[in-house]
């Protein structure tokens, strides 16, 4: 399990490389510049210094070498299009809103497609089948920035039940620095860990530990536990000084949207994961429910509850876990639209602006930021099922 | 269960009710069953034919075009569906019918030229990693592995809207991003067939392996390879409209139901006939591609034979 997680954490950091290089080149070696726009015409001279006040007089190799350097300081440079705030904090203000449409969006499909999927392929060829299939086909034939303005349309404007755009901010705080993210990073991971342990990394480690407590499970969780905890503010004491070192921030400002103003866009943007979770769950759910072993539990004379749930619903699920990899990819391009839609200022408006701004160091940095964040969640995806389907670790 | 039924039918030529037994006959046979399906696949049949010949006959019998813009200046501007427009007009004075129409010819020639692309890589591609095995295969399959886990939509996005646009970059751009999966079936497909008997009787007989791999291999494989192609083209209308949403995809004064989808998204409170009827076209395309694609899978599935 651990080799396993390493050799893809060793594969990790080419890609993001590769990425960071691709996307590069693909933006530098485009026609056009940031400042040169229809119907105005700079004149050269201060297009000259505009270039070398950027850097963007350089040869391209050492610009590339220059923003490589800067990205891995966690640097991503400044804005063109918004000279007086640079990449960090856009990215710092912008990620909070869309992180939790996101998040919230995924929320609401793995419940509605995990419990209708279940339901559909319990009572198969019923009229809660018929519903959920026609739930599934029409969430991926409808395109979101159609369900979007639809729903706003009847929850908006004419049952006035919600706002229509923008977000309602219930409180601002911030900017936090970035000792606040890595606290908040490293809380995250020990939650995981302890996870792990509880879950199954945890027969490796206990067998390491189970000498010194004699067998006795509940100090060695404890032992465990803490030398965790300890790795961790190591990690992080570590880290301080090395991002303190250029005095780069990553000012990252709470802004909790309110859940009202940020039910539509969930909405909207989960459609399209309602139809594929639900389809999965319910052909996962047919094939188990036909296997030997749940015709066994049923002879055990478990209740259905715990048939469904505990022994049927683990193996169903499996194909929903390794969706999710391409549904947080996915889960961004919708972001892009539904933040189009509602007039949000989220990470994806950001992005297609910079886009079609040429604001090279914004778009570069988008790019980079999401992409690292995304392999990164496909790497826990890949653990987590790793975890949960034991073969997968043995393969290769 | 299943597999007990299997032996039965084929240790019983009473048990089986049809005459052929070539699979593709069967599959045929227990998709024409699947009604939803069917009337998909005229729905299909519909749409191409009415995006193929519907511009012409308009043009014919009205003269009206999808970039048609009435030189009168009274009517520059959107009419409700009378009986001279039967899908209105839009604020420019077009008419939606023919706009609509030919936006169906674009929607579904991005989607069959992608799929199309997509097809011929991936079924190379896969068919070659999976026939010579080992570390070609390796390396093919870990390539394919690391171009899985890149951000595509980002890159597309940055592609089309730093180039300029153009329908041939959509497409490479498109098509590039569906091959990898299509890559994946087929090498497993071949991995499946590729050391039965009559491969080796064609290795036998001294055939190259570019014959042995198109002639004998891809014709044995085309099941899967077909469901999975008719899936990719909704796939693909539908990135097609996600990229026309954000305005990187078919330019102005052309029209596809992306363009117009969007545009009438936007206006739907006024003019709702702008949106209604390049949503229909588009969702009922989309949904009867579908509904064909799961048919066809469920017809191939050997499962599905008892």
């Amino acid at each position: 399990m651990i080799r396993f997680i390493f050799r893809r954490l060793a594969v990790m950091g080419p890609m993001v490389l590769l990425v960071l290089t691709i996307s590069f080149f693909l933006v530098r070696l485009a026609p056009g510049n940031p400042f040169t726009r229809e119907g105005r015409q700079l004149p050269d001279s201060v297009l000259k210094n505009l270039n070398e006040k950027y850097g963007l007089d350089e040869p391209l190799y050492k610009q590339y070498a220059n923003w490589i350097g800067r990205v891995l300081h966690f640097d991503f440079g400044p804005s063109i299009k918004y000279p007086d705030r640079n990449v960090n904090e856009i990215i710092g203000e912008s990620i909070t809103v869309s992180a939790s449409i996101g998040i919230f969006a995924y929320f609401i499909a793995l419940l509605v497609g995990l419990s209708g999927g279940v339901l559909a392929g319990y009572k198969k060829n019923s009229w809660a089948d018929y519903l959920s299939s026609t739930v599934s086909v029409l969430g991926v034939s409808v395109p979101n920035f159609i369900l979007g303005p639809l729903l706003v349309l009847v929850f908006s404007l004419t049952l006035y039940w919600l706002p229509p755009a923008r977000i309602e901010w219930l409180a601002i705080a911030g900017p936090i620095d970035l000792h606040w993210l890595i606290v908040i990073f490293s809380v995250v991971v020990i939650a995981i860990y302890i996870a792990l342990v509880y879950l199954g990394l945890g027969g490796v480690l206990l067998r390491i530990v189970s000498p010194l407590t004699h067998g006795n499970k509940k100090i060695s969780y404890a032992i465990l536990g803490s030398t965790g905890l300890a790795g961790l503010f190591v990690i992080v004491f570590l880290l301080r000084p090395y991002l303190h070192w250029q005095g780069v921030s990553f000012p990252l400002s709470i802004k909790i949207p309110s859940l009202r103003s940020i039910i539509l866009p969930a909405v909207t943007l989960s459609a399209v994961y309602i139809a594929y979770i639900m389809r999965l769950t319910r052909s996962g759910m047919v094939e188990t429910l036909g296997r030997d072993y749940i015709r066994t539990a049923r002879a055990k004379g478990l209740s259905e509850r715990r048939v469904i749930f505990v022994h049927a619903l683990r193996g169903a699920v499996l194909p929903v876990v390794s969706f999710t990899g391409p549904a947080l990819a996915g889960l961004i391009g919708g972001t892009v639209v539904v933040e189009k839609i509602f007039a949000i200022p989220g990470l994806g408006s950001y992005f297609i602006n910079a886009a079609f701004n040429r604001d090279y160091f914004l778009l570069l940095g988008i790019t980079a930021f999401v992409s690292t964040l995304l392999m990164l969640m496909n790497l826990l995806v890949d653990i987590t099922y790793a975890i949960i389907d034991p073969r997968i670790r043995f393969e290769r | 269960m299943s597999s007990q039924v299997k032996t039965i039918r084929y240790d019983n030529p009473q048990m089986s009710n049809d005459t052929g037994n070539s699979p593709w006959k069967n599959a045929w046979q227990r998709l024409l069953k699947n009604k939803i399906a069917v009337a998909g696949g005229l729905l299909i049949i519909l749409m191409i034919v009415a995006s193929l010949l519907g511009p012409v006959v308009i043009k014919a019998l009205t003269g009206y075009t999808y970039d048609y813009i009435p030189s009168d200046k009274s009517l520059i501007r959107a009419m409700p569906p009378d009986w001279h427009h039967w899908m209105g007009t839009d604020d420019l004075g077009r008419d939606m019918m023919a706009r609509v129409l030919y936006g169906g010819r674009i929607s579904l020639m991005v989607g069959l030229v992608a799929t199309l692309i997509s097809l011929v890589i991936g079924v190379t591609y896969g068919a070659i990693a999976g026939y010579f095995g080992g570390k070609t295969d390796n390396i093919m399959m870990r390539a394919v592995d690391v171009l899985y886990s890149l951000p595509y939509i980002i890159l597309v996005v940055i592609l089309l809207a730093l180039f300029n646009r153009s329908l041939l970059l959509l497409f490479v751009a498109l098509g590039a991003i569906s091959w990898l999966t299509m890559a994946r079936i087929v090498r497993g497909q071949v991995l499946a067939i590729k050391n039965q008997e009559f491969i080796e009787a064609a290795r036998a007989l001294g055939l190259p392996s570019s014959t042995i791999i198109f002639r004998h291999i891809v014709p044995n494989i085309l099941g899967p390879v077909i469901v999975y192609a008719t899936l990719t083209v909704p796939t693909v209308m539908l990135e097609e409209a996600f990229l026309s949403f954000l305005g990187l995809g078919v330019q102005a004064p052309l029209s596809s139901w992306g363009v117009l989808a969007a545009d009438g998204a936007q206006k739907m409170v006024i003019w709702p006939w702008l949106l209604i009827f390049a949503v229909a076209a588009l969702s009922l395309t989309l949904f009867s591609l579908n509904a064909v694609g799961d048919g066809l899978r469920d017809a191939f599935d050997p499962q599905n034979a008892a």
